[in-house]
């Protein structure tokens, strides 16, 4: 799979590296800002907090 | 010498389904690492952000509200709000110079403590703020949602808690910590741990899970004691604008 990217992109070695690290940032990006609060929606808190029932 | 790309020719190789199936598994893994860093640099900068955003504005409906006629020196009772509705802001400064965060009236998980624009929840069987006896309080301290306790362990003996209602600022000082078992709720009587005594200090309780970050085995119950209280129409507490100049600016 890495190695299908890796292929998937055109030009010489160095640009593929700059290439797939921009991908890679925009991938994270997404991740943070849309990805991970959507999945937190979710992700029901374990903590009680409260004493008593 | 033998170069890397010599025993299969560059770009040929068969793609394996386990090369593929492993990938896979690395890259999920990556992002559960990254969903694990992301959650507390959430609730850690974006909520706590959020909320002092949000507490300015609330501030200046409080003083909208503020009551007409003039202080008698009496420390008035701040008036019970209905379940559910935002009714005052706390100013820790231990927990760092600007954090405040709402107060909302009860501690339904739904409806107050995992909400953002909430996080901190009154125990509504408990007393308000003026009255002899005990205005407690609870709030996560780690979890996917905001934390506003999260940093329960950063009070030291005298640290000052604020709490800002329409009638004015009340001012405690921090006395002391415990750790107790979930069904302790002894700790949120009128003279905490003592059944039937009526209550005589006007005390703020804070609780909240222990230990941080993984699960809520026990509780962590902070004790803090009234020592001032300032008419809304005198301001915010000088202490509290020298650590927090911009609560005046709102």
């Amino acid at each position: 799979m890495f190695s299908m990217l890796w292929r998937f992109f055109p030009g010489p070695a160095w640009l593929r590296i700059i290439v797939m690290l921009a991908v890679f940032a925009g991938i994270v990006y997404a991740l943070v800002f849309y990805g991970y609060p959507w999945v937190a929606q979710f992700v029901d808190s374990e903590e009680i907090s409260t004493v008593g029932s | 010498m033998a170069g890397r790309h010599t025993p299969r020719q560059r770009g040929r190789a068969r793609l394996s389904p386990l090369t593929v199936i492993g990938e896979l598994l690395f890259l999920s893994g990556l992002i559960v690492v990254g969903y694990i860093v992301w959650q507390p640099w959430y609730t850690g900068t974006v909520v706590v952000a959020e909320q002092a955003k949000l507490a300015q504005g609330f501030s200046a409906e409080l003083k909208a509200a503020a009551p007409t006629e003039p202080y008698d020196g009496v420390v008035p009772v701040a008036a019970r709000p209905p379940i559910n509705e935002t009714f005052g802001l706390m100013y820790i400064p231990a927990f760092g110079s600007t954090f405040v965060n709402n107060i909302a009236e009860g501690v339904s998980r739904s409806e107050v403590l995992n909400v953002t624009e909430k996080g901190i929840g009154h125990y509504d069987k408990t007393q308000m703020p003026g009255e002899a006896g005990n205005f407690a309080v609870a709030a996560h301290r780690s979890g996917p949602r905001t934390t506003p306790f999260k940093e329960i362990m950063n009070l030291r003996l005298g640290d000052s808690i604020y709490v800002q209602t329409a009638e004015g600022w009340y001012t405690y000082k921090f006395r002391s910590i415990e750790y107790v078992l979930p069904e302790e709720s002894d700790v949120l009587l009128p003279f905490p741990r003592l059944d039937g005594v009526p209550g005589v200090d006007q005390i703020l309780t804070l609780t909240t899970c222990h230990p941080k970050d993984f699960g809520s085995d026990e509780r962590a119950i902070a004790y803090a004691v009234l020592d001032n209280f300032q008419p809304a129409s005198d301001g915010p507490p000088v202490n509290l604008l020298k650590v927090n100049p911009d609560i005046g600016k709102a």
